[in-house]
């Protein structure tokens, strides 16, 4: 066919990824044939780009899927022939399929890694890398694991085939290993169990506590689903990543009521604590008996316990231990919930090897860091399992339409040589600050009488300074809980229509009737801030929602504004831009 | 069978083979129509011989037999001669290459003007197929596949990537223009290239030698001048890029891999052919290539150098041969080629056109109802083939790289739409562009952003000249007076302008006019380079000479002189065997027609000498009917002379000399024993002591020998071209 005029929805790279041209007409039926086995990770308004990873590939051949069928799918849809050596690459990567296990040892803190390929245990061995993480085995051990497996399961297999290679592996590396062999293009086959811990019924209502139905949407039971698979071996830990807005709090609680189990919650704050006792007592029959806050207020442990990470992560000098790691210990949890799983501290990365061998939920909108270390979220937590594109559950209702605007304004005269003469970072700082920003902000939230407006921003000096302006109240770092939570009430009452907050109120507050965010300044070129700042609008409402940016032009911040908002025009927003004139404005 | 090249105009007419005939030598004449007709009875008239002669001709079952009696080889000598661009022995020669030597060519087109297959205006060098039997030879006996045969192939063409196609080289300007050290000075890529190109490259770097052949397209791009390389930076030219926007897609995928090739040799100081006939002359030569058929190299060799013959015309006046060139220019194309993916090698070591290449053809063709990029509020842009080239040249100016594949994935950026503002592109085209590709209104937030950069830039700029400045009392009269203000580039400020070096002299000239005298001098700072356009070929034009008409033959044809290791057969390349076989459905019959002549001959009782030039004028096929079996037709004749025969051999050469159109040919044993064989023009026969000496031109060489006629171990009296040499 002449290259010219060839159709297809697809655009198969040599790098592996797919780009789908949404406006083709073929686009739909290919988005369903390749979402098995390729990854979503961009869906801007035109053409979305999946990959093809050595992980998707690899859950699809574990849901039946083979490489012929995802070749095949692919050149149907594909506008330009794919290139020869993709089909070489899937052909490999699906053959991968279980020729690497990770079982259980008759150690409980170890497991083993089997190798079902000389060639790759070749490779693996000669990867200086993991050294430190698979300790080789003898011939005597290696025999054994092809008698009954070395699984200290009964009934092992007694006729697996001898592996060509074995390793012991730290039950607290499990995740690392498991990361650092996909990087090398070896999915692991994790048949080691997890720990079940003790049991409690955790039923979903299907009337809210404060009235009205609950319904779990499809989304989240899928979300659920994926998560646990069949409960097998390999199931049971991932990340689920939706819009914010979407409903995360339900899907913990779906897998908590399917699971039904002791559960920690781990979250970024006292008020998120509150929030998700909040629901838990509105959407599910739990007795409030049964849930606990373990903060730096409160220390309950109980059958459903939520606490911070900072308090976990908490130590009296950076010498000491963390005192409050032991949590882990003090029941028998059978799930741990990573809320906002981005924001994990690194310290948590290091934790007891306890954590590896249960079943973890991660949750989170971004999972982008701007320190790049998304890869040590799936160590510790596992892969992601779930995603929705932002779009798609705004097109269905299911979060808040959202217009996003950046206001460009001028640096005023008398701020301009300071500006010149500084390094980046204070360049940044007095673009940040910029004065005329505050009329600006005041002229957008005239213009939004009727809803509820939150004010963001970075610095407390300009916060303090606006928050007079407007005679609104601010939340801070520093503002006791109680104080948040009397502020965030009212809000949600509509007592106060307009809130000042400084980066606390990023993440995990649910502001349901919030429909406007102003963002007068933000960390630099934070992608993920972005996203959470504009996820405090995300809740459906009768109204739009509107996301403003107020950004000094011609300066460093116009830089960063572009890198901040890469992820939410990844995901489809389209920011428009408006240049402000200070006089207009002032 | 393959697609004809173009083919030199054979054809010349009946009445150009009349005159030609009638202006040949009478002996020759006559010898033709006693051959074919008998014994000529007086009183005669040329021109009725030869209207005798075309009625021999117009019989059905002489042109039969004639046709009859092509062998292989003669198609093989009749092809050459239809094909090459002069069809001089000489020419057909370089066609034909190793297939036979020069001196057994001579004979063989002796033998076709002897059967009246081709003939030669006396005045000119070139064989012509008689046109009385044009048509039939034509389609019985010329076919270009004798000459480039190839193989035909059932396995679809092959598609691997193209490194040269109008995505790869937009991809490219747009990588130069963000990095442009790349290459080492030894020509490799750098360390960190080496790390980061792949990424940009996906498809391409998974070929093999994906180093190599990246090296190979970026120094060709310099030497086709899209490029200028200087302390290792390589910068793209937009205006080079924006020029070959006038060339078809097929023609711009060859551009760098042709100045690649002709660049390679750096030797040669001849006269240059001109540049983009060459590029043309190949693309050409692609395109009347068989998608389904598979080459071996030689045949592409003599495809491509059949092809510069014609386009380049003859050799130099210098008289510089194919035989003096150290060129290698249609071997050189075909590497080229392969590189960079036009060809591509498969099975056998056959050759076949890569399909992705035939399709080139196609591309850059908008299409209504589909656009041919995608651009998205990201900034990120996806340029499908469907992109016209120059159009997607402006986009490309004012992006970066992002990935080039299928598609080109680019990302605007405030650095590219600097580079394309410096380029003397209006950012309202830009957008303007990008919706005509896109088929839909530019994002606000892009649109915004194009226009906020352009402000940006304009708002520190950079001016280069003269500057001219001007207190209060002066500034009216630069201002206001035509003559200076016509010189006025640009009012940087108050009284501050600038002016080119370039107008020095008139601008002085103009100030002084006007009355502004002692000017200070503008402050030395070295003169502005001159304007310049960039040729696009003068990396080319310094380097490919008219040795192509000359020839680049097959490396079997460089041999200047005979080499005496050889045996004699094999001095002038491996001849082909002695060969009338027919390998079409003629052989049977033309079996047949030999059997009968031979087995009348021997009914007729000749004496042996005639019987042994009457059997050898059959062999020679010269014979159609038993009626040409007789005696009185032949002439005698001693043609040679051998060894110890000093005074036969003296003969040979005075009766040679006094012919004025007989040639001699040589065999000599050398110091070593070995012989040599060649072919002679005889200028004179000179003693010198007691020694005689034969003087004359070798051919094709028309190199002046002499040589001791005592050491000449063979000397053979060999009848020039009908129509002389």
């Amino acid at each position: 066919m002449s290259q010219a005029i060839q159709t297809g929805a697809l655009i198969v790279q040599g790098d592996g990824t797919v780009l789908l041209d949404l406006h083709d007409s073929g686009a739909d039926e290919a988005r369903d044939a390749i979402a098995p086995f390729a990854e979503l990770e961009k869906s801007p308004e035109h053409m979305h780009t999946y990959r093809l990873t050595p992980l998707s590939l690899w859950n699809a051949a574990g849901a039946g899927l083979d490489a012929e069928e995802v070749l095949t799918r692919l050149h149907r849809h594909a506008r330009y022939t794919p290139a020869e050596h993709i089909s070489v690459m899937v052909r490999d990567t699906v053959s991968r399929f279980g020729k690497l296990v990770l079982e259980a040892s008759d150690d409980p803190y170890r497991l083993t890694l089997l190798i079902y390929d000389e060639d790759i245990a070749a490779e693996i061995r000669g990867r200086k890398k993991l050294h430190t993480l698979l300790h080789p085995v003898d011939e005597s051990g290696i025999d054994a694991t092809g008698s009954n497996g070395g699984t200290s399961e009964p009934g092992g297999d007694t006729d697996r085939p001898r592996p060509a290679d074995c390793f012991m592996v730290k039950l607290a590396d499990r995740g690392t290993v498991k990361q650092e062999l996909i990087h090398i293009g070896y999915p692991v086959k994790d048949l080691a169990p997890l720990r079940e811990g003790d049991p409690i019924a955790i039923p979903l209502r299907s009337e809210r506590g404060v009235g009205g139905p609950f319904v779990v949407r499809d989304y989240q039971t899928e979300a659920v689903a994926a998560l646990l698979g069949d409960r097998g071996p390999g199931t049971g830990f991932g990340t689920v990543v939706l819009p914010c807005g979407a409903g995360k709090t339900v899907v913990g609680m779906q897998a908590m009521s399917a699971l039904a189990t002791n559960t920690l919650v781990l979250t970024t704050n006292v008020a998120a604590v509150h929030q998700w006792m909040d629901e838990l007592r509105d959407k599910t029959e739990l007795a409030p008996e049964d849930i606990g806050e373990y903060t730096g207020d409160t220390k309950n442990i109980r059958p459903i316990t939520i606490a911070t990470y900072q308090v976990l992560v908490w130590r009296k000098d950076k010498d000491s231990e963390f005192p409050h790691f032991d949590i882990f210990r003090k029941r028998k949890w059978g799930l741990i919930i990573y809320d906002e799983v981005h924001l994990l501290p690194a310290p948590v990365f290091r934790v007891t090897a306890e954590l590896q061998a249960v079943r973890r939920l991660g949750l989170t909108a971004t999972l982008v860091r701007e320190d790049g270390r998304e890869a040590d979220v799936f160590s510790l937590v596992g892969p992601k399992r779930y995603d929705v594109p932002w779009k798609e559950l705004e097109s269905r209702g299911w979060i808040a339409e959202a217009h996003c605007h950046e206001i460009r304004i001028d640096l005023p005269k008398q701020d301009r040589s300071g500006y010149a003469a500084s390094d980046k970072r204070g360049k940044f700082r007095i673009a940040s600050i910029n004065p005329a920003k505050v009329p600006a902000a005041q002229s957008i939230i005239a213009n939004h009488p009727e809803d509820h407006i939150l004010v963001i921003g970075q610095y407390l000096e300009q916060l303090d300074i606006i928050a007079a302006e407007l005679n609104a109240p601010l939340i801070t770092g520093r503002t006791p809980n109680k104080e948040r939570e009397r502020i965030y009430r009212e809000f949600r009452e509509g007592k106060t229509p307009v809130i000042v907050v400084s980066k606390v109120a990023n993440f995990a507050i649910d502001l349901p009737d919030a429909s406007v965010a102003v963002q007068i300044s933000g960390s630099f070129g934070s992608r993920q801030e972005e996203a959470q700042r504009l996820g405090r609008i995300l809740r459906p409402k009768k109204r739009n929602s509107h996301f403003y940016t107020i950004v000094s032009r011609f300066t460093v911040e116009e830089e960063f504004a572009v890198n901040r908002q890469r992820f939410l025009t990844e995901q489809g927003y389209k920011y428009h831009i408006d240049h402000w004139d200070l006089g207009a404005v002032q | 069978m393959n697609r004809a090249l173009k083919a030199q105009p054979a054809y010349t007419g009946r009445e150009h083979w009349r005159a030609s005939l009638l202006r040949l030598p009478d002996d020759v004449f006559f010898d033709y129509i006693r051959t074919y007709l008998g014994p000529i009875k007086t009183p005669y008239n040329k021109q009725s011989l030869l209207d005798s002669l075309e009625n021999f001709l117009k019989r059905p079952e002489v042109r039969q037999r004639m046709l009859v009696a092509v062998s292989d080889f003669d198609r093989e000598v009749l092809t050459a001669i239809v094909l090459s661009p002069e069809a001089s022995h000489e020419g057909v020669h370089r066609l034909l290459g190793s297939r036979i030597g020069f001196v057994r060519l001579h004979h063989v087109l002796l033998n076709l003007e002897d059967r009246l297959l081709v003939y030669r205006d006396p005045d000119e060098p070139g064989y012509h197929l008689n046109p009385m039997l044009h048509d039939e030879l034509m389609s019985a006996a010329v076919d270009r596949s004798l000459l480039f045969p190839s193989t035909h192939l059932e396995t679809p063409a092959p598609e691997s990537p193209i490194w040269c196609d109008d995505l790869m080289l937009l991809a490219l300007f747009a990588q130069l223009r963000t990095e442009g050290r790349i290459l080492r000075s030894d020509g490799k890529l750098r360390k960190v290239a080496a790390k980061t190109l792949p990424a940009l490259f996906p498809t391409h770097a998974r070929v093999a030698s994906f180093e190599d052949r990246l090296c190979l397209l970026l120094q060709a791009l310099v030497r086709s001048g899209l490029c200028s390389e200087k302390d290792d930076h390589i910068s793209p030219s937009f205006s080079a890029f924006q020029k070959i926007g006038s060339l078809t897609p097929q023609t711009r995928a060859c551009l760098a891999p042709i100045a690649f090739a002709a660049g390679e040799d750096q030797d040669t100081d001849s006269p240059m052919s001109p540049p983009t006939s060459l590029l043309l002359t190949c693309v050409e030569v692609l395109q009347s290539l068989d998608p389904e058929e598979g080459y071996p190299a030689t045949s592409l060799h003599g495809l491509f150098a059949l092809a510069l013959q014609t386009t380049h015309g003859r050799r130099s006046t210098s008289g510089q041969t194919r035989l003096e060139s150290s060129t290698f220019l249609p071997e050189r194309i075909v590497e080229a080629l392969l590189a960079v993916g036009v060809l591509a090698e498969v099975e056998d070591k056959l050759i076949r056109l890569n399909g992705r290449f035939v399709r080139l053809a196609e591309q850059g063709q908008l299409l209504n109802e589909r656009p041919a990029l995608t651009l998205q509020s990201t900034f990120e842009l996806r340029v499908t083939p469907l992109a016209p080239y120059e159009a997607a040249l402006t986009i490309t100016a004012a992006s970066e790289l992002v990935s080039v594949d299928s598609t080109l994935g680019l990302e605007l950026t405030r650095y590219g739409l600097g580079n394309a503002l410096a380029d003397g592109i209006a950012p309202e085209h830009i957008i303007e562009t990008l919706e005509t590709l896109g088929k839909a209104v530019v994002p606000q937030n892009v649109g915004f952003s194009i226009r906020n950069w352009a402000d940006e830039f304009r708002g520190a700029q950079i001016n280069e000249g003269v500057v001219l400045t001007a207190d209060e009392s002066r500034r009216h009269l630069i201002e206001h007076d035509p003559r200076v203000a016509a010189f006025i580039r640009k009012k940087l400020a108050p009284g501050v302008y600038l002016l080119q070096k370039s107008e020095e002299r008139d601008w002085r000239q103009a100030l002084a006019a006007c009355g502004v005298f002692l000017l200070p001098a503008a402050a030395e700072k070295g003169s502005m380079h001159p304007e310049h356009e960039l040729d696009l070929f003068s990396a080319i034009e310094e380097i490919v000479e008219n040795e192509l008409s000359g020839g680049d033959l097959p490396a079997q044809s460089r041999q200047t002189e005979p080499d005496e290791s050889l045996p004699a057969f094999l001095q002038e390349g491996v001849e082909r065997a002695e060969d009338h076989t027919t390998s079409h459905a003629s052989e049977t019959a033309y079996s047949e027609l030999k059997q009968r002549l031979l087995t009348h001959l021997d009914e007729q009782g000749f004496p042996s000498d005639v019987e042994a030039e009457l059997r050898d004028r059959i062999e020679n096929r010269v014979i159609l009917e038993p009626e040409q079996l007789r005696a009185d037709t032949l002439r005698k004749d001693q043609t040679e002379a051998k060894g110890l025969d000093y005074a036969g051999k003296v003969r040979m050469a005075e009766q040679a000399l006094s012919s004025k159109r007989e040639l001699l040919e040589v065999i000599e044993r050398s110091g070593a024993g070995n012989p040599t064989r060649r072919l002679l023009k005889p200028t004179a026969l000179k003693r010198s002591g007691n020694q005689l000496h034969l003087h004359g031109v070798q051919l094709p060489s028309e190199r002046e020998v002499r040589i001791d006629i005592a050491k000449i171990g063979l000397l053979r009296r060999v009848r020039g071209a009908a129509a002389g040499e």
